[in-house]
C-alpha cells in the first residue's frame, strides 16, 4: 500500500504540473481538493482522467468519488480494491 | 480574470412563469412581441447600466465606432439579444426558423466517431439555439450551464430538450464534473463556454480584436489531456426567422507533435480567431455583458 501512496503521489505530481511539490509534500490523509493541495475543476478531470488511464477505474458516481478523492489514503485504497490494470 | 468580472450566471423566473411565456410564443405573433421588446429596451438600457457600459466600451475601443453610431448599436445589440432570448422560448413552444447551416460536415462527421468530441460555445449569437438545432440522434449532447439557474427554470428547459437528445449538465460544486467524465468516456458531445470562468480561476490569454483577453483554462485542457476533438458552434441571428449555424473545427493533424500546454495555447488561439472572424462579421451578437477585456 505504501507503494502505492507513493506512486500516486507521483502521478499527482506528474499529471497536475505541480513542480514545486515532491511526495514528500502531500500528506496521506490531507483532502485533496480545496483546503488540502487547493486542486479546482481542472485538476479533478485530471485526476479522474490519472484513475482511468493508469488504473482502469471509471468514476461516474459523484457521492463515491467524493469519498475517493477525500485523501491519498482514500485514494489509494479505492485503487487497491477496485483496480483492473 | 477577477470575480467581479464575471456574470453570475443567475436565470430567474418560475415554473408558471416559464409555462406562461411558452404559450404567449404559442399563441402571440412574433412581430407583436419583438414590437413590445423594443420598447423596453431603452429602459432596461437605462436600469441595467453596467451592461450597456460594457457594450459601449466594447463597440468604441475593439470595434472601433464612434459615439453615436456605439449608443445606437447598443439599442440594437440589446433587442438582439432580447429577440434571441425570445426565439428560443418560440422554439420551445414549437416555431420553427429557417437555418443556414455551415461546416454541418464537421458535426455530423464527428457524431458519426465512437470518440466524444467538445463543441465549444460562447456568448454570441443565440448559443442554446445552437445546440438545439444541431442535436443528432446518434450522440447526446451535454451542455454544461451555470449552477445559479433557477431549478424550476432549469428543469422545464430539461423536460424540452431531453427529447432533442439533449441533457443540461449545471456546474456546481465538483458533482458536475463526474457526469462529465462519464459522458466524454461515453463518447458523448461535451457542449461547454469557452468565454466565461466557472469552477477553476486558470485562465489562457488569447487575443481578440486587438487585444488580450482571459478565457477559461478548463475546456482546452480537457481537450488537450484526452485528446479530444474540438469544434466551435455560433449560432448567428441573420433575419426575423432566420438563423445561421456554423461550426469550425479547431484541432488540427499538426497537434499530435505538440505537449499539453502547446495543444492549449493552439486550441486557444484558434478559438480565437473564430470568434475574431464572427464578431467582425456580426459586431451586434456579443453578449458578455461585462467589461470582457480589463
Amino acid at each position: 500500500m505504501e507503494n502505492l501512496k507513493l506512486e500516486l503521489k507521483e502521478k499527482i505530481i506528474d499529471a497536475l504540473n505541480l513542480v514545486d511539490m515532491t511526495p514528500a509534500d502531500i500528506e496521506d490523509d490531507a483532502p485533496i481538493f480545496m483546503e488540502g493541495l487547493g486542486l479546482d475543476s481542472i485538476d479533478a478531470l485530471e485526476l479522474m482522467l490519472l484513475m482511468e488511464k493508469n488504473y482502469g477505474i471509471r468514476l461516474s458516481n459523484p457521492a463515491e468519488g467524493k469519498q475517493i478523492f477525500k485523501s491519498i489514503n482514500a485514494m489509494a485504497e479505492y485503487i487497491n480494491a477496485n483496480r483492473t490494470k | 480574470m477577477s470575480e467581479e468580472r464575471q456574470w453570475s450566471g443567475k436565470t430567474d423566473g418560475t415554473l408558471w412563469m416559464h409555462r406562461a411565456l411558452i404559450g404567449c410564443f404559442k399563441f402571440l405573433p412574433m412581430a407583436l412581441l419583438y414590437f413590445f421588446m423594443a420598447l423596453v429596451v431603452p429602459f432596461y438600457m437605462l436600469f441595467n447600466h453596467q451592461g450597456y457600459l460594457s457594450i459601449y466600451h466594447y463597440l468604441r475601443q475593439r470595434q472601433g465606432w464612434g459615439p453615436v453610431k456605439s449608443f445606437c448599436g447598443c439599442y440594437v445589440n440589446h433587442f438582439l439579444f432580447g429577440a434571441s432570448l425570445m426565439d428560443r422560448f418560440a422554439s420551445y413552444a414549437g416555431r420553427k426558423f429557417r437555418v443556414k447551416k455551415t461546416g454541418q460536415e464537421v458535426f455530423d462527421n464527428l457524431a458519426g466517431q465512437e470518440q466524444g468530441f467538445l463543441m465549444l460555445s460562447s456568448h454570441i449569437g443565440n448559443a442554446e439555439m445552437s445546440g438545439y438545432m444541431l442535436s443528432t440522434p446518434l450522440k447526446r449532447m451535454n451542455a454544461i450551464t451555470f449552477p445559479d439557474e433557477k431549478a424550476t427554470v432549469r428543469s422545464n428547459r430539461d423536460r424540452m430538450l431531453e427529447a432533442n437528445n439533449i441533457r443540461l449538465i449545471s456546474a456546481d460544486g465538483l458533482d458536475w464534473l463526474f457526469t462529465l467524465n462519464a459522458a466524454l468516456s461515453d463518447g458523448e458531445i461535451v457542449s461547454i463556454h469557452a468565454d466565461r470562468l466557472f469552477g477553476s480561476s486558470k485562465t489562457l490569454r488569447v487575443n481578440i480584436l486587438g487585444a488580450e483577453a482571459q478565457i477559461p483554462m478548463g475546456p482546452f485542457n480537457l481537450a488537450a489531456t484526452r485528446g479530444l476533438p474540438v469544434t466551435a458552434g455560433f449560432c448567428m441571428k441573420t433575419g426575423f426567422k432566420s438563423y445561421e449555424a456554423i461550426q469550425y473545427r479547431l484541432d488540427t493533424p499538426e497537434m499530435e507533435t505538440m505537449s499539453k500546454t502547446e495543444k492549449m495555447d493552439y486550441l486557444a488561439a484558434r478559438y480565437a480567431a473564430t470568434v475574431n472572424g464572427i464578431l467582425e462579421k456580426w459586431p451586434l451578437q456579443w453578449y458578455n455583458f461585462f467589461e470582457f477585456w480589463k
